[in-house]
């Protein structure tokens, strides 16, 4: 099984903190659907001193198994309980499809969704739902019109994901897109700071922070109401567009996917560059032209073996460069190297500056593309997405050296 | 934008949702495949038969429902077989199903044969760009892997 993203444990261990606070109430902890997700819920449960009473599994094939010491059975067994006296977590993309079987069975207990993979996606039309998500695009539609009114001409642009790779792509191809389509001022929205920074990179024009939720909201506002003076500024993820599945038999790269589907523009297109850099604040910590930068921690793509970055600082150490980790709040820098904490917009003249950079591939690669450095990148061996294509293909990077682990 | 075509299209969506709880009613919720043929392009919707079979075993359904507002020309000649079976539907029916699905993808099960339909759907791009209408079929309306 394929492990869970950070991001989606972060917020299932955040949803379920407060029950393992009270202990659950001790009410008889159930785990419904049997995957990769809920086996880690289960751990951390078990961490916690909770401890599940079983795994509810429709596949039969599972049925009478353990995870651990905990029973995988048929979902019927609760039928046997008080619904009063339990409590049914689900981590599953079919949660609502999940809770109707509950019902149906005649439970009327606390069901609780600990991870919402996808937003715009609920396999479900039962009322409760389709009032659900009339409610959030009502939301979506608020936050429409409160910067309709405050940017009446602007174009919006919309980047939907906290991707800073994305955000830098969408920001390559937005000028020309605008020239193509006679747009003259627009406003973009990202999701999170980190990628207002990226956005700012490129433009003076305004640009607009949201939380995921308020962008998920904005967007299906935008889906429903057809609003043609925007964009969804993305490379995959919406259910409405199946584009990106044309990777199954061609190989488009990533800055060539951005130019042709989701811009539409010429091939003949070139990415801008971003013109709004800052110069790098601690220049008095970064050795000139003598410093290498690593940044071994990415969210694309799966992480590289310790030994590959303690061999590297090694190596670099003994060729008497400055070895520094590039992180952000919550990482840990590398063994043997000083921490370096930088904002977006000093990234590229850090590079710069420092001479060498060798990062695992993700966003930040995109945002110092255009130092003029002795740059890096490493790849793992291995397809992207479900393609056939390896990553090291999709995401190539002109003019860097390539690792393939 | 006014607040006023929000409610028109929240409405249109809950008749979507009503018509598609009688379409399932009508064939079965979890075996039964829906296209959606929205008549802008005759040769993509050709093909969606040509690949039906293929579609139907990929997604280990039993049989397809093709949901169109007219009588296709691109349905004649072809033997649907009892896989297949074509139901008439009102285009205003049509853009109820599109409004609703516009809200949030109620399944998996509903195929939209169009190059720009729902919105947000960027395959015009690669129609443009010059790929096959049957590659664009294959791979990205049905996921076809294997071809």
């Amino acid at each position: 099984m394929n492990a869970m993203h950070p991001r989606w444990k972060a917020e299932m261990i955040e949803k379920v903190q407060p029950f393992v606070d009270c202990a659950f109430s001790r009410k008889t902890v159930f785990l419904f659907g049997h995957c990769n997700a809920t086996e880690e819920l289960c751990d951390y449960l078990l961490e916690n001193h909770c401890v599940p009473h079983c795994f509810l599994d429709n596949n039969q094939k599972k049925q009478g198994t353990f995870y651990g010491d905990i029973p995988i059975l048929s979902p019927d067994v609760i039928s046997s309980f008080s619904s009063e006296d339990c409590i049914v977590l689900i981590a599953s993309r079919f949660f609502h499809t999940m809770s109707e079987q509950l019902h149906k069975l005649g439970y009327e207990g606390d069901i609780v969704e600990t991870v919402e993979y996808n937003s715009y996606q609920a396999f479900s039309i039962e009322e409760s739902v389709f009032q659900q998500k009339k409610q959030r695009v009502l939301d979506g539609f608020a936050c429409f019109e409160t910067y309709h009114e405050k940017f009446p001409q602007r174009y919006f642009v919309l980047c939907p994901y906290s991707a800073l790779g994305d955000v830098y792509l969408a920001m390559s191809y937005l000028e020309a897109y605008c020239e193509k389509h006679h747009i003259f001022s627009f406003v973009v929205f990202t999701v999170g700071n980190p990628c207002g920074e990226v956005a700012r990179l490129f433009t003076k024009e305004p640009v607009i922070s949201l939380g995921q939720k308020e962008m998920d909201a904005f967007v299906q506002a935008v889906l429903l109401m057809g609003i043609k003076t925007g964009i969804l500024a993305h490379h995959n993820h919406f259910y409405t567009d199946s584009s990106f599945q044309i990777l199954q038999s061609e190989l488009i790269s990533f800055p060539q996917y951005y130019r042709d589907v989701v811009f539409g523009l010429d091939d003949t297109v070139e990415m801008a560059v971003p013109l709004h850099g800052k110069e790098v604040s601690c220049k008095e910590k970064i050795p000139k032209g003598r410093s290498v930068i690593l940044a071994p921690y990415a969210n694309s793509v799966v992480e590289a073996p310790k030994s590959f970055w303690t061999d590297l600082v090694k190596g670099y150490q003994a060729e008497g460069l400055h070895v520094f980790t590039n992180i952000i709040e919550g990482q840990e820098p590398l063994d043997d190297t000083t921490s370096l904490v930088l904002p977006i917009s000093e990234m590229c003249d850090a590079v710069c500056w420092a001479g060498y950079f060798v990062s695992l591939r993700s966003g930040l690669c995109d945002v110092v593309h255009t130092a003029k450095a002795r740059k890096t990148v490493v790849f793992p061996h291995c397809c992207f997405s479900d393609t056939k294509h390896q990553i090291s293909d999709f995401f190539k990077l002109e003019g860097w050296e390539t690792i393939i682990l | 934008m006014k607040k006023e075509n929000l409610w028109k299209k929240l409405e249109e969506a809950e008749k979507g949702r009503l018509f598609w709880d009688s379409l399932e009613a009508e064939n079965g919720h979890l075996e039964t495949l829906y296209l959606l043929f929205c008549g802008e392009d005759e040769v993509l919707e050709r093909l969606a038969l040509v690949h039906l079979t293929s579609l139907l075993k990929a997604r280990k359904a039993e049989k397809a429902v093709i949901l169109s507002h007219e009588k296709k020309e691109a349905l004649k000649g072809f033997d649907l077989g009892d896989k297949a079976e074509i139901r008439l539907i009102s285009q205003e029916e049509a853009e109820q199903i599109l409004c609703f699905y516009e809200l949030y993808q109620f399944t998996e099960r509903l195929f939209v044969l169009s190059y720009d339909r729902p919105f947000g759907n960027k395959l015009i791009h690669l129609r443009e760009k010059g790929y096959d209408p049957e590659q664009i079929l294959k791979d990205c309306l049905f996921r076809l892997k294997d071809g």
